[in-house]
């Protein structure tokens, strides 16, 4: 066997309890990570699922159209440890999100930060707050 | 050396139980490798053809959004595992579920042969074992086409992976060999470690649901790019990844 390649990183790495975002696609192949695009609007829809889930928010452009975004975030089982749930957003909840943008221009962010401002509620991209 | 039954239960009984993935050797960094980056793949032409025409959103499409990782990256894949006897029909065989894609690997320790080359491919493959000292060496052939980097470098339905999984104290190493005669110029050798993890760990449910992900949606397309028109391989990208002896 002609052996031309060896990685041997993992054994370097650090260890960790839990596991990260357990991403089905490579985020920084479907996202400029480094970007960051910010949007202000409403939710439509929160999509609590796996592999990842989707805060859908539309927002008005500066053209005065509207702009449905899809904000990819993590899978269930990472956002329900930190804290997140199903219930955890609604239709009609005014949001601000950061987020990196899609390279293919598409109105799709990789979830960096989420606001709601008439609660104070913050996450951030792993599901925490402020981690 | 291969011993038949030679230690063979203790390091058996050594794999048993939950272990967590270490690091993201596969995915370079959380999240995944960039695109144009096949560095250290050791690819043909018709492998980077395939992945120079790969388009991120693809995997969006509401058809794919659920596969699973096939058994040529399923190894890496960062996610809590348990590794136990396999039940029932699977009475003498090794059984290895992960969490992430609720992979469900079934390890036969019996001696049958691989099926015919013509029966059905899964993603996981099929996967018999035998013991090397107190190394598990595993057999999967029958895989269904993946990837083997995430970032549109294919495996073919050819391919053959072979694992050497052992124990260190309280560390899993899963030494993982790509044989891929479709996309691969030569053996492609990768490892993975795991740590272990306390007997009440729970490898808790992943289902997966399909959704429309692409807002704005772009229906009725397949995303991908023509040849030479990925704009995000550059020629600095096309350098840095040329495989070196």
């Amino acid at each position: 066997m002609n052996i031309k390649s060896i990685g041997l990183l993992g054994l370097l790495a650090v260890l960790q309890l839990t596991a990260p975002s357990e991403a089905h696609h490579s985020f920084p192949a479907h996202y400029d990570a480094e970007n960051i695009v910010t949007i202000e609007g409403k939710v439509t829809a929160f999509q609590w699922r796996n592999p990842h889930s989707f805060l859908i928010v539309e927002s008005t452009g500066s053209d005065g159209n509207k702009v449905v975004w899809a904000c990819e975030w993590n899978n269930t089982i990472a956002m329900g440890r930190a804290g997140l749930s199903a219930k955890s957003f609604s239709p009609g909840d005014t949001v601000t999100v950061r987020g990196n943008p899609a390279w293919d221009k598409q109105p799709r962010l990789r979830l960096v930060n989420v606001k709601r401002p008439a609660d104070g509620l913050e996450f951030n991209r792993a599901g925490g707050v402020n981690d | 050396m291969v011993f038949a039954c030679t230690g063979s239960w203790a390091a058996e009984a050594g794999l048993f139980g939950f272990w967590n993935h270490l690091g993201d050797f596969a995915g370079f960094t959380a999240g995944g490798p960039p695109i144009g980056d096949y560095s250290f793949l050791p690819l043909n032409e018709q492998a980077r053809s395939r992945a120079e025409s790969w388009d991120p959103a693809i995997q969006t499409q509401v058809q794919r959004q659920c596969f699973p990782h096939s058994a040529a990256w399923a190894p890496f894949g960062p996610t809590p595992l348990l590794i136990r006897r396999g039940e029932g029909e699977e009475a003498g065989a090794i059984v290895i579920r992960m969490q992430s894609n609720e992979v469900y690997r079934v390890i036969w320790m019996d001696g049958r042969p691989h099926p015919s080359p013509y029966a059905l491919h899964t993603w996981n493959g099929f996967s018999t074992g035998e013991w090397v000292g107190l190394t598990l060496k595993v057999t999967t052939t029958h895989i269904k086409e993946g990837f083997t980097r995430r970032n549109g470098v294919p495996n073919s339905d050819k391919a053959v992976v072979f694992e050497y999984i052992t124990r260190h104290d309280s560390f899993l190493t899963d030494v993982v060999v790509l044989e891929d005669p479709v996309y691969l110029q030569s053996s492609l050798v990768r490892e993975q470690s795991y740590r272990r993890l306390p007997d009440d760990t729970e490898i808790l449910e992943y289902p997966c649901e399909q959704s429309m992900e692409e807002a704005g949606g772009r229906l009725h397309f397949t995303p991908h790019f023509l040849p030479g028109r990925n704009p995000h391989i550059s020629g600095r990208t096309r350098r840095a990844d040329e495989f070196r002896d």
